[in-house]
């Protein structure tokens, strides 16, 4: 299939008329330089995409090396550490890895590992950006470091798998660890030890839910197009163990919806069986189906969070630090010196996003 | 004379074309198919004018020309210390 001709509705000959909107919307979704693979594309956009081309490859390669030294020293400390997300399908997944473009690399610690794996990257020279932060507000922190030339990597340090309440618990470090694997070398860049990467159906599974719950208002094809891939790596024992471990974490709607839409838009093929499994336990109501309603407000999503949550402690806790987070990171957001006026100013627009 | 890579530099193939990365500075530069193949021809440690040689017939083309071009290129590629001399 051709992934640009997914872009534009109608005819073919759109692509050529507006060749810059089409590498708006390439960039958008995350795809030009897999559209640019296919040799589908209008040929004035050749010369912009062979030097994204370039500069993906060298910027990936310069990321591998970091990424290996990161996972050595984690290794090193005897930090138990997953990659997860786009970068660990980059290295899996796709035949180069420059092809799945990422903003950051996703790792995921256990909770109790977090000084220890801030240590380590701040003894790597990162830093750690300024975000929100709180017990149950946020579940990961950002570390960014200056590479070779204008180059930046983020890595994005989780100890729960996704900041959604209703998600946060669905793995945990040592599951996705377990039913994984063990990557040796990140592209052609060999590691001292290794890089634990979660399962083929794990990954579908982690995709859903960040489609769902962290992205519910928007779609892009690269997302889809991991599942794709995945889905065609599946054996028919992954298909079993997708319909169950979907079932257990109660997330057979939104797995069932991400599957669907991939298969609309790039024809994956699906297996019968493990979608009839999944039809019927997203027929039972399940909390997380909320995220399927992109009409709601936010409010709405909020509550369905709050309710989720397992005890009054944690509820309060996560009340409290939503409303009212610490006077430094209201006046950073709000940009001010005072912290009162943040604090209004962030309520006012707290009010409009939930009315 | 013989080249090669030069240590800091990372040589990255992407199809028929490549990548060549310095590692200290990040600075990067692509190569198009003939830069690719002449970068394989170093590496076998063969010499400039054996890869000009090489690529003249491959495509058909007079062994002067070529050989201008892929000295043009040795001597860019030196003055980026890409390659050194063997």
């Amino acid at each position: 299939m051709a992934l640009a001709g997914l872009l534009f509705s109608g005819d073919q000959t759109e692509l050529k008329i507006n060749a810059k909107d089409l590498l708006e919307k390439l960039e958008y979704h995350g795809i030009s330089l897999l559209a640019a693979e296919q040799k589908t594309l209008p040929s004035e956009l050749k010369g912009h995409l062979a030097q994204l081309k370039a500069m993906m490859v060298a910027n990936d390669k310069l990321k591998q090396i970091e990424l290996a030294s990161l996972f050595d020293a984690f290794n090193d400390q005897g930090l138990s550490a997953v990659l997860f997300k786009g970068s660990a399908l980059a290295y899996s997944l796709y035949p180069k890895p420059w092809l799945r473009p990422r903003s950051d690399s996703d790792v995921l610690i256990a909770a109790k590992d977090k000084v220890k794996a801030g240590a380590v990257l701040q003894q790597l020279g990162y830093h750690k950006l300024f975000a929100i932060q709180g017990e149950y507000v946020s579940y990961q922190s950002t570390y960014g470091k200056a590479l070779a030339g204008n180059s930046f990597i983020n890595i994005d340090l989780h100890w729960k798998v996704n900041n959604r309440q209703m998600f946060s618990q669905t793995f945990t470090v040592d599951e996705l660890r377990d039913y994984g694997a063990k990557i040796t070398q990140l592209a052609d860049t060999p590691m001292r030890s290794f890089a634990s990467i979660p399962s083929y159906v794990d990954s579908v599974l982690i995709a859903s839910i960040h489609r769902s719950g962290h992205h519910h208002t928007e779609e892009r094809l690269a997302w889809l197009y991991d599942i794709h891939l995945l889905i065609g790596r599946f054996t028919a024992h992954d298909w079993q163990q997708l319909a169950h471990r979907a079932k257990s974490k109660k997330i057979c709607a939104i797995t069932l919806d991400a599957l669907k839409t991939t298969q609309h838009y790039l024809s994956t093929e699906l297996d019968a069986t493990a979608i009839s499994q999944l039809e019927a336990s997203a027929s039972q109501h399940e909390a997380s189906s909320i995220f399927l309603n992109r009409q709601l407000s936010e409010r709405h999503y909020f509550w369905a969070d709050l309710k989720s949550m397992p005890n009054l402690k944690s509820k309060f806790g996560f009340l409290r630090e939503s409303i009212a987070p610490s006077p430094k990171y209201v006046r950073h957001q709000m940009n001010t010196r005072w912290a009162s006026i943040a604090y209004i100013k962030r309520f006012i627009r707290g009010l409009k996003r939930v009315l | 004379m013989k080249y090669k890579l030069a240590d800091q530099v990372s040589l990255t193939e992407v199809d028929d074309e490549s990548v060549l990365l310095d590692l200290n500075s990040g600075a990067y530069y692509g190569l198009n198919h003939v830069g690719t193949m002449l970068m394989g021809y170093l590496h076998d440690q063969k010499t400039p004018e054996f890869a000009s040689a090489a690529i003249a017939e491959q495509y058909q083309t007079p062994y002067i020309t070529v050989a201008r071009d892929i000295e043009l290129l040795v001597q860019q590629l030196l003055e980026h210390k890409l390659i050194v001399e063997c």
